[in-house]
């Protein structure tokens, strides 16, 4: 019995962190930093190690040829609240760095994955940030992006396409972070779809 | 009761009380409301967007099922495995896609503050009708100092909106907290206490057979259907805070009844008292004084309740 009354009595203190952190009355600042989803190797099937102890020489499919050379635009922010990605609790979520987000999203996703395209047409980006806010429900996190893309192709507009991604995570410890990663889902989400649009405009 | 269990009942419980506890009804008063003769509004829609009908996770349908066995394998399994709910809202948002799209020009803050405005401007010396709504939540530190500055005669007019989709996305739900002050903190207490309060909220009729058949009704035409239901449940929200700001009635007189209320994302049939209609609904009272307007499919009269004594 006096185990689980120092049990209970943990289980109060800890609750009560919780709700005391979710209550706090600060202004929350949230550092966004932008992560491109990690996308570990698979592990090497143990018949292509056999394969190459016994010498065979590797072989490489040839990278995809597309035909853009492809300029991407800095994002325009066009969020009709740009004040805030939403609340905690009872808190509000500031953040002071989004265009340096935004920034590296263009580096990380667009630029980066388009660099060494080669070809005839050029195909300039122009995206747009549309909504980005997160919140808490229940347990978990969320955390919704929606842009808009303009491809621009020899100085044309020949589409404009709407991407929304949806970012969901546990909400472990109610930390800051944790809303940050909540959005870079989100990100994560609507990446490549907007990489396949990309391709399918440059098919050769 | 397992070892395991009484610890989840426990911290259930407690994260009950530490958080959800709020204040309580508190209407006008002949005295309170001669005392105002200028009003500042804080009109809080925090919400971007309409939030899906997606809420209804392991944890919170096993919070409203109540302590025991329903809510612990409920909180337990959201505490472990959280991607339950991330399929769902996933599953959610793609039926979405066409109707978010459909609505990214849609400022509901707009619309909110035009209604808040006009309601406020009818109860209270408030005469601001071009006030934007606020996408800044307001702590308690900066209510207070707000409250603070206040002058003899000055009051802040506090509110707060949510609405989202519920009933599998069949209907549409918005809700207001209205808080009202005046600078008369005691030295001793920590808050400020409002010297009026009340929560109100108004529920739309069910269109489709939910989920997606319903997301697409929402969606067609350029979301007209959304769009009307909005400015429709904003303006009966605003006549519900008026009537009930301008009344300075604890509790309202009429008929006992059972509704089906919502918390927490979920509809629940619970004890009321049916007042009158408000537009094409139904309202209605909770044992909480919080306000209702619902339609009137969601009311059924109550066989044992005792009739109630009206002054």
């Amino acid at each position: 019995m006096k185990l689980i009354k120092f049990f209970v009595m943990i289980v109060t203190l800890f609750s009560s962190l919780f709700c005391y952190a979710a209550t706090k009355t600060e202004k929350q600042i949230v550092e966004l930093k932008y992560e491109a989803k990690s996308n570990k190797p698979e592990k090497q099937k143990s018949t292509q190690k056999k394969s190459t102890q016994t010498g065979k020489k590797k072989t490489t499919a040839p990278a995809p040829q597309y035909n853009c050379k492809v300029d991407v635009e800095s994002f325009l922010d066009l969020r009709a609240n740009q004040q805030t990605l939403g609340a905690t609790f009872n808190k509000p979520l500031i953040s002071n760095d989004v265009s340096n987000w935004l920034e590296t999203i263009r580096n990380d996703e667009l630029i980066a994955k388009t660099k060494n395209w080669v070809g005839t047409k050029n195909l300039i980006l122009k995206p747009q940030l549309k909504k980005l806010y997160s919140y808490a429900e229940s347990m978990n996190i969320h955390g919704v992006v929606s842009m808009e893309i303009e491809f621009w192709i020899d100085g044309k507009q020949v589409k404009s396409i709407y991407y929304r991604g949806m970012g969901s995570k546990m909400n472990a410890w109610n930390a800051l972070y944790e809303y940050g990663i909540a959005l870079n889902y989100g990100v994560h989400e609507i990446a490549p779809k907007i990489l396949a649009d990309i391709k399918s405009t440059c098919a050769p | 009761m397992s070892f395991l269990k009484y610890v989840f009942v426990v911290l259930f419980i407690t994260f009950l009380a530490g958080c959800v506890s709020g204040p309580k009804r508190t209407p006008f008063t002949n005295q309170t409301v001669s005392s105002i003769n200028d009003v500042e509004l804080y009109n809080l829609v925090v919400q971007d967007e309409i939030r899906p009908a997606i809420n209804i996770s392991n944890v919170s349908s096993g919070m409203i099922a109540g302590a025991g066995g329903g809510a612990l394998p409920a909180l337990i399994g959201g505490m472990i495995d959280s991607s339950i709910n991330k399929n769902r809202v996933r599953d959610a948002q793609v039926a979405m896609e066409t109707f978010y799209y459909n609505t990214e020009e849609f400022n509901f803050r707009d619309v909110m503050a035009k209604k808040i405005n006009s309601s406020i401007a009818q109860s209270l010396p408030f005469n601001q009708s071009n006030q934007p709504a606020e996408a800044i939540l307001l702590d308690d530190k900066a209510i207070e100092s707000r409250i603070a500055k206040l002058a003899p005669g000055q009051a802040l007019a506090f509110t707060s909106t949510f609405y989202s989709f519920i009933d599998n996305s069949k209907s549409l739900i918005i809700e207001s907290a209205v808080f009202v002050f005046i600078n008369n903190k005691k030295p001793t207490a920590k808050k400020t206490q409002p010297i009026f309060f009340n929560r109100y909220v108004a529920i739309s009729p069910s269109y489709g057979n939910g989920g997606v058949h319903s997301m697409k009704l929402w969606s067609d035409s350029q979301s007209k259907l959304y769009r009307e239901t909005i400015e429709s449940l904003t303006k009966t929200l605003a006549t519900l805070i008026t009537d009930d700001m301008k009344a300075q009635k604890d509790k309202y007189c009429g008929k006992p009844v059972k509704a089906r209320l919502a918390f927490m994302g979920n509809r629940n049939q619970a004890k009321a008292t049916q007042i009158d209609h408000i537009d094409h609904l139904i309202r209605v009272q909770d044992g909480a004084g919080t306000l209702y307007a619902i339609p009137d499919i969601d009311v059924s009269i109550d066989p044992k309740a005792k009739p109630t004594k009206c002054s």
